[in-house]
């Protein structure tokens, strides 16, 4: 008797135990989200991006140049996506929201200021760049699992899963591998809601930013379900860009004409 | 027949040995001319860029250490800069390294303030120069037009934009013959950096003193938090391409250095093994002990000093070389100098020293007896 009384204390001390850890997981790998989520706060930036495309098939199209303005903070995520050449890119651009809801919205714009909503997950400039992966998400999700460490080309890396039970996003489940002192994900994995890769992104190259002294990707790949591998190096940068009153007009007009809907 | 005459003789007497001797001496040596030419003739290339526009201070972003500075926003510090005593002219400078062509590595292009001092130093050798703020025209440096392909008249593509070649410049600094060169406005438009500049360079006037300098040094530091005024070649010396550079060169010439000797002290050694009953002879003929040191060491330097004359040639020529490819032209002018050949020689003789004392006072150290014994 005085042995089962023995184990049931026992028994209910280790259970006690693992619920603190488990807690104490939840509660660290959520903080890792959040200073992720943190790390790209932003009143203005610019960068601008050479972009290599080797399709399937192994063939090369042009290289692209494209320019990402971003203003980031808690509330609201905004980026535009230019092209800068060649000629068939260049009167292309892609605006993408991400408001305090969640939501994730997005318009392209062409030449002769034809307009269109478009599709946050789908490519962008028939490369395998997607506006919703720039804006990364799935630190907001409320699901945050750390999974130990790993060393990506010599920097220790710790691996964290998201999760998101948002039957909206295509994107379901996360693999990220965060250097924690370069607040950067060296390796991204972006899962379906069968577990199905979508998409792998690898960080090669990191660079200092220049005022800032913490550290931004300089040379990453995309590599998709398609197999379409799409390289990209970023070569210019501006960490203070002004924002002008029309650079995300494109998203101000979606928001204006919502509004009109809803009236 | 005299001591230096009898070491060379035993060194052409193993042809094969010094020769590998000489040319792992060579290599190293080679290495650190190379590598300590590129490395100064990085840093006096920015700075002689600099010294030629007649600059006498550069105010930047006080945590700037790339190439080019984080650009800022110039119009308020460009005013409050221009309200100090001595200062003649403020003039923004705005540069991105871009690709222009798909044929060729990526290039500097400079946006000046149009009809400013910055432009004076510069040798127009055809065309024109840039006619308003706002005109859509490049002049182009002499190695940047070879590189390119490009003439006067033709056309270039930047960030999307369409320029054409105004005219083709020569200057005193490899960098802006390297260089594509427009008005700071366009600079601006192009690179959508409305306003902004990478450094604001300052003119002073003709009666202007050293204290003068260090003054406005000074009230820079109190009046533009987070902005420091300094002179061309303390912007220089604070570059982190150029201090990557040094310090690459300084680690070559430590391990060089190590090298070579370890090879002039291995070669030495297997020498005097080799030549112990000679040795004995000698000490038995009634030679010196100091003598016998003199000859070893001898052996050393000489073998040495032809590592180091052909590591010279081959060092230059390594540079030359490499300044030459088409990736790094324009991007790298290599300096030498007769005291930095000079030091080159002094480390070779110094690694032949280094590297022949021991074997030469183990030699030295032999009996006679002992030695005519050695099989």
């Amino acid at each position: 008797m005085m042995l089962r009384i023995v184990a049931a204390v026992l028994l209910c001390l280790l259970s006690g135990i693992d619920t603190v850890y488990a807690a104490d997981a939840a509660a660290s790998a959520n903080a890792v989200a959040e200073s992720m989520r943190e790390a790209i706060f932003s009143e203005g930036f610019e960068a601008r991006l050479n972009v290599f495309v080797t399709r399937a098939s192994g063939a090369h199209p042009a290289p692209l140049k494209l320019a990402v303005i971003g203003q980031i903070s808690a509330d609201r995520q905004r980026l535009v996506i230019r092209g800068i050449s060649p000629e068939a890119a260049r009167n292309r651009s892609y605006a993408v929201e991400r408001g305090s809801d969640g939501r994730i919205r997005g318009v392209e714009s062409r030449a002769a200021g034809e307009q269109n909503e478009f599709d946050p997950y789908a490519r962008m400039f028939d490369s395998g760049l997607v506006a919703c992966d720039m804006l990364s998400p799935w630190w907001g999700w409320p699901k945050q699992f750390l999974e130990g460490m790993e060393q990506i080309d010599g920097r220790d890396c710790l691996k964290l899963r998201s999760m998101t039970d948002d039957e909206k996003s295509p994107i379901r489940e996360v693999e990220s591998c965060v250097d924690q002192q370069a607040k950067l994900s060296l390796k991204t994995r972006l899962f379906d809601s069968r577990h199905v890769l979508i998409r792998a992104t690898t960080v090669g190259k990191v660079m200092r930013k220049g005022d800032a002294g913490t550290m931004a990707a300089k040379k990453l790949t995309i590599r998709d379900a398609a197999k379409m591998l799409t390289e990209i190096e970023v070569y210019a940068g501006d960490e203070q860009y002004e924002i002008s009153a029309d650079t995300f007009a494109a998203l101000d007009k979606l928001t204006h004409n919502e509004q009109q809907k809803t009236k | 027949m005299n001591l230096f005459r009898f070491a060379l003789d035993n060194l052409y007497r193993r042809p094969a040995r010094t020769g590998l001797t000489v040319s792992a001496i060579a290599l190293g040596i080679a290495a650190v001319v190379a590598l300590t030419s590129i490395a100064w003739g990085f840093e006096a290339s920015w700075q002689k860029a600099n010294d030629a526009r007649g600059t006498d201070l550069i105010v930047t972003k006080m945590t700037s250490e790339n190439t080019m500075p984080s650009p800022f926003k110039a119009e308020k510090v460009q005013q409050t800069l221009a309200g100090l005593p001595h200062v003649k002219e403020v003039v923004g400078l705005l540069s991105e390294m871009l690709t222009v062509s798909n044929d060729a590595p990526p290039v500097f292009v400079f946006g000046w303030v149009y009809g400013s001092y910055l432009w004076e130093h510069l040798k127009l050798v055809d065309g024109r120069w840039p006619a308003s703020r706002e005109e859509p025209v490049v002049v182009i440096g002499a190695l940047a037009a070879e590189m390119l392909h490009k003439k006067t008249g033709d056309q270039v593509e930047i960030e999307g934009r369409v320029f054409q070649v105004a005219g083709i410049f020569e200057s005193s600094a490899v960098v802006e013959n390297g260089a594509l060169l427009m008005t700071l406005d366009m600079a601006q438009q192009v690179t959508d950096k409305p306003g902004k500049v990478n450094v604001l360079n300052i003119k002073m006037d003709a009666d202007a003193t050293e204290a003068d300098l260090r003054s406005i040094k000074e009230q820079v530091k109190q009046t533009l938090p987070g902005f420091v005024a300094i002179t061309s070649g303390e912007l220089v010396s604070k570059n982190a391409v150029v201090r990557i550079s040094k310090a690459m060169s300084n680690a070559t010439i430590l391990i060089a250095g190590l090298v070579g000797a370890l090879v002039v002290f291995n070669t030495m050694l297997m020498s005097i093994n080799e030549r112990t009953r000679e040795i004995g002879i000698l000490l038995a003929l009634g030679w010196q002990r100091g003598t016998i040191i003199k000859l070893i060491v001898s052996e050393a330097v000489i073998l040495s000093v032809a590592g180091g004359v052909v590591g010279i040639v081959m060092g230059v020529g390594i540079a030359w070389g490499l300044e030459h490819i088409e990736l790094m032209r324009g991007k790298i002018d290599a300096i030498f100098s007769m005291p930095f050949f000079f030091a080159v020689m002094g480390l070779s003789v110094l690694l032949g020293i280094c590297g022949g004392f021991y074997p030469a006072f183990k030699a030295a150290r032999s009996l006679p007896s002992a030695a005519l014994r050695y099989e």
